[in-house]
């Protein structure tokens, strides 16, 4: 091709249609994200609003007097503010534009980078949307709606995309009310759902607990989404890690360590006992978590045999790494803000630092395995809020050395569930697993023929 | 042992009440949706009180009584009581949808009503959530469990936590600070959560028609009992289901307890003669009347003497 001179014959059509942006983008996010990438824009003007930077595990009120309610039914979907507004240059020029401009640069720590959640989000629950913002003026409050009817935006044959924008009545604070009625089928039957609205708060308080931390107030239907306990066990042999570490301008902070015992066996999750949720890394960009309770070669498990799969046996176990920057386009995540670019480089220096304590966890559940003394010492252990671990550059837990195994029998055979679920209730426990069942029937029975044996 | 054995079902009044009361309102259902060609599907013990009011009332020819018990299966082969009835042997969790499968049954609206006599537990809300997903649109989905509070644990802590394992996320808090040991309080709980659980279970499995909560009944003969359930409407008679339930003559919706007493005949007749009324009947006129009731037993009573039963025996 070099040097050849070039002659321009004609031009293939690039340009984006609407309906790319309304049908296909919609597709690549669930509904969950497309209320959290709402949130998001919510929680950015807040940290704005408030002057305060997510870097780190707090518990204050720095964000106490910020509120975000989310409502909605199979009729109206409505997610209303008092983070600052959208201001009216901010809409002109870059917040309904399809993706940020060269020139635009997103604000200071926030999470809003790519210039297509709010879109995405609105699109993908329905079809008539109003967009209020009330924001401080020059000398007063001002407030606009930006209205929009897909459809009909969509059969418009204008060449200009641009939305209209109304004048609109301010309200006492600024904030932003996005209303979304006509909700898609698709929508409508999650919104319907009896368990959403419980289900995504228990979404919010783990996606934003950073910012929840904080004392940012979130309802989702009425009810307060609570800032969740985050607690790492510490005691004698037994410390979290907690290092910190910059690259230019991007701070990372990773503490990792043992949130609860490991099982004494390695029962499937499916058979009756609780499933496990909570063990695995923790990635958060700018206090908002990307990727949680992860047991993937994403956070480095079974990844290129440097470290095994994970396994239920290593379950206990929690890390967090928590990136964060005034330049969130360094951050490792995907538009979606649900994964990491596992391309980042930044991402690929950070996976050595994790490694050191998921190895430590994977030999400490192999060495307790034959060792009594370590579920003594699990027991005394003591429960610290991830904001209190103190730095250490490595997770401390105890070596065990091996001994020999006692000689054990294993029992496995199979009975009804329902047999077994009345057995369990009869036992006094109608969640006990079935393993406890197993065993307390067999105390039973050994006490009852055996009272005059000796164990051996 | 079966409760067939036990009760008499035909003669249990504030049962026989619950459902007249379920049929009434499906009839409703029924003609406003225009829903044709029914099947009914229930468990009919020896009784078939359920399947006489399916045929009186909604018109049902094709109906099937599942029956596990063998010798009540025998016995209700020789009670049936129309020819259109079919006995199936084993459990409704295995034979209902094997029912739904069949040639000349597949993809016609039913109405199902798991009628248990025991406590709901999470092989019967996994019975009802399959049935939200295999019946087809228009058909109707009821279930009748016990709301003794005993039933779901011994403590106030397994009863939470038996609760929360059967319900989870349907409960949606409203368990949190709930006497548990009140059975009409546990009554509410368990209608609403079934109720919640059917319209959960209808959107996971993609029902664009959804679940409409039709029917909230409490009712009491011995112990506390609650039927919950609804409507599976197809996409375009959703609108017309929600607004039917949510009309204020809707009946299926029950909102204190039927807990009628037990009345002798003349008795009824003096108290039906004060009837109809719009303002409450008191205490003090049934007093005045010559003989003494509870409140609640009037109002219940006021409440439902339409469909009050009435039952003689003939033979010594």
């Amino acid at each position: 091709m070099s040097g050849a001179q070039r002659n321009i014959i004609g031009h293939a059509a690039a340009n984006p249609t609407k309906a790319f942006f309304v049908r296909m983008l919609t597709r690549d996010i669930s509904l969950d994200d497309c209320i959290l990438d709402l949130i998001d824009n919510s929680i950015d003007g807040a940290w704005k609003s408030s002057g305060k930077i997510p870097t780190s595990f707090v518990r204050n009120k720095d964000l106490s007097d910020f509120s975000i309610d989310v409502e909605f039914s199979d009729e109206v979907f409505r997610i209303t503010d008092n983070c600052g507004g959208i201001t009216f240059d901010d809409a002109v020029n870059y917040a309904f534009t399809f993706g940020a401009s060269e020139q635009h640069r997103a604000p200071n720590y926030s999470v809003g980078v790519y210039g297509i959640g709010m879109k995405r989000a609105v699109f993908k629950i329905g079809n008539e949307i109003a967009i209020d913002s009330t924001f401080r003026g020059p000398k007063k409050l001002e407030a606009f709606r930006v209205p929009i009817n897909v459809d009909k935006w969509l059969s418009s044959t204008q060449p200009s995309w641009d939305f209209d924008i109304d004048e609109l009545e301010p309200r006492k604070v600024p904030g932003v009310d996005i209303e979304i009625r006509s909700i898609r089928d698709e929508v409508r039957m999650t919104l319907a759902d009896p368990e959403y609205a419980a289900n995504l708060r228990r979404v919010l308080a783990r996606d934003y607990m950073v910012s929840l931390m904080r004392g940012l107030n979130i309802k989702v239907c009425g009810k307060k989404v609570e800032a969740p306990d985050f607690e790492i066990l510490s005691g004698v042999d037994y410390a979290p890690m907690r290092i910190t570490k910059h690259e230019k301008d991007v701070k990372i902070e990773i503490v990792a360590g043992m949130w609860s015992s490991p099982p004494d066996d390695n029962e499937p999750e499916e058979s009756g006992r609780q499933p496990d949720v909570q063990s695995g890394w923790y990635v958060i960009c700018n206090g908002r978590v990307v990727l949680d309770a992860d047991r993937t070669s994403v956070t480095g498990w079974g990844r290129d045999g440097d470290l095994p799969q994970w396994h239920t046996q290593y379950k206990g176990f929690v890390g967090v790494v928590f990136f964060s920057s005034k330049r969130p386009e360094l951050l490792p995540m995907t538009t979606t803000k649900r994964n990491i670019d596992v391309s980042s480089a930044l991402y690929l220096r950070t996976l050595p630092l994790m490694r050191e304590p998921t190895r430590a966890w994977i030999n400490y559940t192999n060495g307790r395995k034959n060792n009594p003394s370590a579920r003594e010492k699990e027991a005394k252990l003591k429960a610290v809020d991830i904001t209190a671990v103190r730095n250490s550059a490595v997770v401390k837990l105890p070596s065990f050395k091996m001994r020999a195994k006692d000689k054990v029998a294993n029992v496995n055979y199979t009975v009804p569930v329902q047999r077994m679920r009345n057995l369990a209730r009869a036992l006094g426990n109608p969640l006990m697993n079935y393993k406890e069942v197993g065993q307390k029937s067999f105390d039973i029975v050994y006490d009852e023929y055996m009272a005059e044996d000796q164990d051996s | 042992m079966s409760s067939t054995n036990l009760v008499n079902f035909s003669v249990r009044q504030n049962k026989s009440i619950e459902r007249q009361i379920v049929f009434d309102s499906l009839r409703e259902l029924v003609v406003d949706l225009g829903v044709k060609e029914l099947i009914y599907i229930g468990l009919g013990s020896v009784w078939f009180s359920d399947f006489i009011l399916a045929h009186r009332d909604l018109g049902i020819e094709e109906m099937y009584s599942v029956e596990e018990d063998p010798i009540i299966y025998q016995r209700a082969k020789f009670n049936h009581p129309y020819r259109t009835v079919e006995i199936v042997k084993g459990s409704s969790e295995r034979q209902i949808p094997r029912i739904l499968r069949r040639e000349g049954v597949r993809g016609r609206p039913c109405v199902v009503w798991i009628d248990y006599d025991k406590a709901m537990d999470q092989n019967r809300m996994e019975e009802l959530k399959a049935l939200v997903q295999a019946l087809p649109d228009d058909s109707f989905l009821l279930t009748t469990c016990k709301a003794t509070p005993r039933d779901y644990g011994a403590s106030l802590k397994a009863r939470a936590e038996q609760l929360q394992a059967i319900f989870g996320d349907s409960l949606d808090g409203e368990i949190e600070g709930l006497d548990l040991k009140n059975p009409d309080l546990v009554g509410r709980l368990l209608s609403n959560s079934i109720n919640n659980k059917l319209a959960s279970a209808a959107s996971k499995c993609g029902r664009v028609g959804g679940f409409v909560k039709a029917f909230d009944i409490r009712y009491r003969d011995g112990s506390p009992m609650v039927t919950a359930g609804g409507v599976l409407p197809a996409k375009e008679n959703r609108a017309s289901a929600s607004l039917l339930v949510k009309s204020a003559g809707w009946q299926g919706i029950v909102k204190d307890p039927i807990e009628t007493p037990h009345l002798t005949a003349r008795e009824i007749a003096t108290l039906q003669a004060e009837m109809p009324r719009h303002k409450r009947l008191t205490r003090s006129r049934v007093r005045e009347l010559g003989f003494d009731l509870e409140v609640a037993q009037i109002k219940s009573f006021q409440d439902h003497y339409r469909i009050f039963p009435r039952f003689a025996q003939v033979a010594e």
